[in-house]
């Protein structure tokens, strides 16, 4: 509706601007257009109030729910139980925790434990084992919780009386379960032998390899942590789908194609698309295998100063350590001894037969 | 005039909210059924700011492209009409800036658009000048008359389109309404001051 004021002076002006009319677009016009639509880049979905309406019925509002349900279930339940399942300390009240005979046995009953139990005890007591050993440990943790994906990682510190020995059986126990050493070092040094590992073991192996590995020597050092991927997981299966959904459009699109400049065109994005989804379909295994398998960072060290084994305090207690020490030092001297020799062997021999020859020469020598 | 400015913008039906939502998600086939009823009137918008029929055509494309890739920058409370013709008069306006050239005005109709096939009339011919007289007009001012002039919107619409007050608003519409009759005047479209005079 114009106003009085600008009729007035304007209206002959207005009257000719009315005389264009409408238009219609150009037939070929709609198709380009909803082409160019279906190629353009995936907008990135954003919050507003109007999505509100609809976001019940979106996977992610879905995954999300049921997500946040899943840990206050198992946050309540563990929380209900986590007093009665606690061991009690050891004597010392400090003290390594050592998985005993029971979990080594029955993993599948631990994991189980864990499970109810809904929570990651990380971190036990150092020292030595406790009494009750054979009582589920607060270790103790689960692969996956609830369809929850867990990317599993533990750091294991042991001392052993000999760390080549013990570096062999740990190989030997990852691959027996199925895993393998993806890294590891040796060093020697003036405090005895150093050796680092990381072993990949099948995530639900996780808890009976621990055990094994436990029983090697005495725990100095344990922690288990688990990265909660379940939220990028989703995000990137949800964008995979989304991609995959928008390649059949472009393979429909193509079909319909009436040129070849589209048909280039459509191929161009359907390429694209495909890149993506192979980047995606990568990222996605690699979570999976992630997921699959865990990591045990184990650390094997001799036993230092005051072994860890020898119960301190008291005058027998010190002279049997520093017994035990000495020992172990002539021990250490004999090997680096023996390891001499055997190094020096071949000079030795060479040495012993040039001499033995120049010997015999002279005894010839003084017969004539 | 006053039956184009009736009930264009209304608040966002259900349905629409639906589609928007799902297009913000990266439905292209959502997006097309939204932006389908505006169309014809983007169309009109760009021809009658570019004077040209192809590219009028591309900068809806490109008006349909941008309102897609930048949903998220949409909000519910204003009407998504709206904000598709502020995208789309964005574009425009970009493009006569980029192109800073007078219009061609094609010597015959143009195909499948006005006076498709008809020969060039009387009629016609005078359409062509009108046209032209708008696309002489600065770009700011163009946009302001033919939303208002040709197009039918409201100021308030217009306001928020172009985001101005009102009042520049009815300041650009009221220069580029000066401007165009000063050369439909020299045109000898509209009768000059002695003939009305002489008339009366």
């Amino acid at each position: 509706m114009n106003h009085p004021w600008e009729t007035e002076d304007f209206q002959g002006t207005i009257a000719l601007l009315g005389e264009l009319p409408e238009v219609e677009p150009p037939a070929e016009a709609a198709s380009a257009w909803r082409l160019a639509i279906a190629a353009a880049p995936i907008p990135r979905p954003s919050f507003h109030l109007a999505s509100l309406a609809t976001w019940p019925g979106s996977p992610r509002f879905k995954a999300a729910a049921a997500g946040v349900a899943a840990v206050l279930v198992l946050g309540i339940i563990g929380s209900a139980l986590q007093p009665a399942r606690l061991p009690s300390a050891g004597p010392s009240g400090t003290g390594a925790v050592r998985y005993g005979p029971a979990e080594i046995a029955a993993p599948a009953r631990t994991t189980q434990k864990t499970v109810n139990q809904g929570l990651m005890r990380l971190s036990p007591t150092a020292g030595q084992s406790s009494p009750n050993a054979g009582a589920p440990s607060a270790v103790q943790t689960q692969s996956q919780v609830a369809g929850r994906d867990i990317i599993q990682t533990a750091n294991l510190n042991l001392q052993v009386a000999n760390v080549q020995v013990a570096f062999q059986k740990a190989q030997s126990l990852a691959a027996g379960d199925g895993g393998y050493v993806s890294d590891s070092s040796f060093s020697r040094d003036v405090s005895g032998d150093v050796a680092n590992l990381t072993l990949m073991v099948p995530t639900k192996s996780l808890d009976t390899v621990l055990a094994r590995l436990s029983a090697l020597g005495t725990v100095t050092a344990e922690s288990r942590g688990g990265n909660d991927i379940t939220q990028q997981y989703v995000d990137t299966q949800t964008q995979l789908a989304d991609l995959q959904a928008e390649a059949a459009r472009y393979r429909q699109f193509l079909a319909q194609a009436k040129s070849v400049s589209d048909m280039l065109k459509i191929e161009d994005q359907l390429a694209q698309v495909t890149d993506r989804i192979n980047t995606l379909t990568a990222e996605l295994n690699s979570l999976n295998q992630q997921v699959t398998l865990a990591s045990i960072n184990l650390t094997l060290t001799v036993p230092t100063g005051t072994p860890a084994t020898i119960p301190a305090g008291g005058l027998a207690g010190a002279l049997g350590a520093a017994l035990l020490s000495s020992l172990r030092a002539l021990a250490a001297f004999a090997r680096a001894v023996l390891v001499g020799l055997a190094w020096a062997s071949p000079f030795i021999v060479l040495g012993g037969a040039g001499y033995g020859g120049y010997r015999l020469l002279r005894k010839i020598r003084r017969q004539r | 005039m006053d039956e184009k400015a009736q009930g264009r913008f209304k608040p966002l039906p259900s349905s629409e909210t639906e589609l928007v939502v799902r297009a913000s998600r990266g439905d292209g086939e959502a997006f097309a059924a939204l932006v389908e009823p505006y169309q014809k009137r983007l169309y009109n918008l760009a021809f009658r700011m570019t004077g040209h029929r192809e590219e009028a055509a591309d900068l809806v494309q490109d008006a349909l492209l941008r309102a897609y890739t930048s949903l998220k920058s949409f909000r519910a409370q204003a009407a998504f009409g709206t904000w598709l013709y502020k995208v789309a008069t964005n574009v425009c306006l970009d493009a006569l800036r980029r192109r800073k050239r007078q219009p061609e005005i094609s010597a015959k109709p143009p195909v499948g658009g006005e006076g498709q096939g008809e020969d060039p009339s009387p009629a016609w011919e005078r359409r062509q000048i009108i046209q032209k007289a708008v696309t002489g007009l600065p770009p700011e001012l163009r946009a302001a008359v033919v939303l208002r002039d040709i197009q039918g919107f409201a100021y308030e619409e217009i306001a928020v389109i172009l985001g101005l007050t009102p009042e520049n608003v009815k300041t650009r519409i009221h220069r580029g309404r000066a401007l165009l009759r000063q050369r439909f005047l020299e045109l000898e479209l509209l009768p000059s001051v002695e003939g009305r005079t002489a008339s009366k």
